[in-house]
């Protein structure tokens, strides 16, 4: 759509010996014009339409009034006069002094100037609607180029290039403190060049103080600076640098003025809904927050209940208590205390998830190893369920933190813990998917989960369906969920289709380790 | 042992755990001594000269770190550090700063006891540390003859495993930093280098040669972001 007029972009376009050419050539096309006129009057003639000359003549000041520059145009009318004068006016083949022959050439000479005052000025108008269409166009992928910028940062980055593009230069979001005139930027143009020019330092300043755009010269080039907003003592200017342009050294001006507008817009709209993200976040840590603690009040107390009541009846009732009784009593309080302190890790680990604290160390692992930590205690995590390992000695070394995805095997077995029968097996697998990731599966053959559980599992705050005999507050597998994210990889979990329940979580690969220094098969033997 | 238990001097300032300690403790035939401060910690180190330090990383008046540390530059009885801090960070760091080993609160009192034991064992056998061999279940490691035996049939070691496997055996009962084992090992460059994965490597195969299930080791466990612990006692 974008429309250029035709003429400035040849001029811009050609080399050195074409503009001599262009130059010449409305002139030539005048006379050339006169030339043909001359040749069609005559042959009207000769076929019997005397008297048609002036008109023709007419017809051929008009047209070239309407194409040609004023000057060329007046040019053809002298020389239709002259023409008409000499050829077709008797005494033919004389020079014009008649007195009708200065009445034609009044008329020409007119003809040719309101032709071609009518047609200057429409060209003014059309160049003025070009221009207008082009702001048009310019502000309008400003605009879009806006509304696509979320974040103040991004808003800034984007004002940059849109505006830039639209002035058809380079454009800058710069910072001026009020008080002491600094000029800080804020976005560099596309190729990071040394930061704003002393033009464009001096332009954002004194925009800073006015409401409208301020120019400045700045060798071949033009500095248009246009404040954006205001406040506590800074102001935000967008600046833009053009190439000056000859026959329009303002161009840049009303675009700029109408960007600024709109980056003033986006940015306020970005402050707003920043806000609004901040408010939603409130209320979402609010709503996790009371949940928390209905949570805490419930799974907290319930093995404190335990063990407070344990460790009463131990201390008060002890030493008439049965020799088991008192050691059963003591494991009581053991086991729940186990789970206490595994809840209280979660807890904290969910919070630095959170926050985003956790730092993941990523390592290469034999993922044998870190199932082999946990399968290590999985009597306690697993108590009266067989754990069955299954992870092949050839896998690949993964890149993890040992301890964090520990921390989701764990938590995992005591998922199926609490969602599995005594007696009944877990299962934990691995394999190697391909060559860009491993799958780690836990098995087990509890209840399953219903369809809609499937991702509502890994919510902080999640129970089990069945309420009764549920453990935990629900944290284990969000924090699962965390840890796994930010490997990279996905968790999810199904039911199998022979019951019970599948938690899959799958670690990316990237590159390879760099294998350790050969080493001998075999060590020689016997005294050193 | 003879005479009176080994005297532990127990550093920690909340009450309820030193009189837990202090109970476990004193069941297992130690003398015990608790200091609820870095400063009476080290000046009751050096009035009584205990056999074994434990040393809790939160105290009122100082780091226990700086404990570990200060106590480390003139004393050669075993420390313990006994801390609620279990990020792998802060138990690399005390035993950087000297103690002999980390246990994680909460804890068993098992565990706590089986750790004291390992320590004083390593204490008794002096400063030289070059302990030669080795032996848990049916698991024989002789590092002067180079010899291992497993339930009586000769393991074959390549050099590498051997070297690890000699640094573990010095240090048996012990975490041993993977930093130290790298160093050990692989020397300087490979300590600065980031290849941690050498260590794994090499580890993975010693537990096939050495363990019943490389899955599940009883004997070379890994401590999580610390190190490795060639267990002595299962």
């Amino acid at each position: 759509m974008r429309r250029d007029p035709p003429a400035p972009r040849e001029t811009r376009a050609s080399g050195g010996a074409r503009p001599r050419a262009a130059a010449v050539a409305p002139w030539a096309a005048a006379a050339a014009a006169m030339v043909a006129a001359t040749a069609l009057a005559w042959a009207a003639e000769h076929a019997g339409l005397p008297g048609t000359a002036p008109l023709v003549y007419v017809v051929a000041i008009v047209l070239g009034a309407a194409r040609l520059p004023q000057r060329a145009a007046l040019l053809g009318a002298m020389l239709a006069v002259v023409a008409n004068a000499y050829v077709f006016v008797p005494p033919r083949f004389a020079f014009p002094t008649q007195p009708q022959d200065f009445f034609t050439a009044t008329v020409f000479l007119a003809v040719a100037l309101v032709v071609s005052s009518l047609t200057s000025r429409l060209r003014t108008v059309a160049d003025l609607a070009d221009r207008r269409a082009r702001h048009a166009e310019a502000l309008r992928a400003v605009a879009q180029a806006l509304g696509d910028a979320e974040h103040e940062p991004d808003v800034v980055r984007a004002a940059a290039e849109a505006v830039g593009a639209a002035v058809g230069g380079t454009a800058r979001v710069v910072r001026v403190d009020v008080a002491s005139g600094v000029v800080s930027p804020e976005s560099a143009p596309a190729d990071a060049d040394a930061g704003p020019t002393d033009a464009e330092r001096a332009a954002a300043r004194d925009a800073t103080a006015s409401r409208a755009p301020v120019v400045r010269a700045d060798g071949a080039t033009t500095v248009v600076a246009a404040r954006v907003a205001r406040r506590e003592g800074t102001a935000r200017v967008l600046v833009a640098r053009t190439p000056r342009a000859a026959a329009h050294p303002d161009e840049p001006l009303p675009v700029l003025e109408s960007a600024a507008a709109l980056v003033r817009e986006a940015l306020e709209r970005a402050r707003l809904a920043e806000l609004a993200r901040r408010a939603e976040v409130e209320s979402r840590t609010e709503r996790t927050r009371s949940a928390l603690l209905r949570s805490v009040s419930h799974d907290l107390r319930t093995p404190l209940a335990v063990v407070l009541g344990a460790a009463t009846h131990l201390a008060d009732r002890g030493a008439s208590l049965p020799e088991a009784q008192r050691t059963a009593l003591a494991r009581e309080i053991e086991r729940e205390a186990d789970r206490l302190n595994r809840l209280v890790g979660n807890l904290l680990s969910m919070t630095r998830l959170d926050a985003g604290a956790v730092r993941v160390a990523k390592e290469w692992q034999p993922l044998e190893e870190v199932v082999g930590a946990v399968a290590a205690r999985a009597d306690r995590l697993l108590p009266g369920r067989p754990l069955v390992v299954d992870v092949p000695s050839d896998l690949p070394l993964v890149p993890l933190d040992a301890v964090l995805v520990e921390q989701v095997l764990i938590n995992l077995l005591e998922n199926a813990a609490t969602h599995t029968p005594a007696g009944s097996e877990v299962v934990v697998r691995a394999r190697a998917a391909g060559p860009t990731a491993v799958v780690v599966e836990v098995l087990d053959r509890g209840s399953g989960l219903a369809p809609d559980e499937r991702e509502a599992v890994f919510e902080p705050f999640r129970r089990g369906r069945d309420g009764e005999g549920r453990k935990g507050v629900g944290l284990g597998l969000a924090v699962c969920r965390g840890i796994v994210q930010a490997h990279g990889g996905t968790i999810s979990a199904e039911s199998r289709p022979d019951g019970g329940a599948v938690f899959r979580f799958t670690l990316p690969i990237e590159g390879a380790p760099p294998a350790p220094p050969m080493d001998a098969p075999d060590a020689p033997r016997g005294p050193a | 042992m003879t005479g009176p238990g080994p005297l532990a001097l127990v550093v920690e300032d909340e009450p309820a755990m030193a009189r837990l300690l202090a109970s476990i403790l004193g069941s297992a035939g130690y003398r015990t001594f608790v200091v609820a401060t870095g400063r009476d910690a080290l000046a009751q180190a050096a009035t009584r000269a205990p056999d074994v330090v434990l040393v809790d990383l939160g105290l009122p008046d100082r780091d226990g770190i700086d404990v570990v540390r200060a106590l480390r530059a003139w004393m050669r009885a075993p420390i313990l550090v006994v801390s609620a801090r279990g990020q792998e960070q802060d138990k690399v760091a005390a035993l950087d700063a000297g103690a002999d080993d980390y246990l994680t609160k909460p804890f068993g009192a098992g565990e706590l006891l089986a750790r004291l034991r390992v320590a004083l064992r390593h204490a008794a056998r002096g400063p030289s540390g070059d302990v030669a061999t080795f032996a848990a279940g049916d698991l024989h490691v002789d590092v002067e003859r180079r010899e291992v035996r497993r339930g009586g049939t000769d393991v074959h070691l390549t050099p590498t495993e051997w070297k690890l496997l000699a640094v573990l055996v010095r240090h048996a009962g012990h975490v041993v930093l993977q930093r130290d084992l790298l160093r050990e090992v692989w020397g300087k460059a490979a300590e600065a280098q980031g290849v941690g994965h050498y260590l794994r490597i090499y580890v993975a195969a010693l537990r096939r040669k050495l363990e019943d299930e490389p899955a599940q080791p009883r004997w070379l466990v890994t401590e999580p972001g610390v190190g490795y612990r060639l267990r002595d006692e299962a």
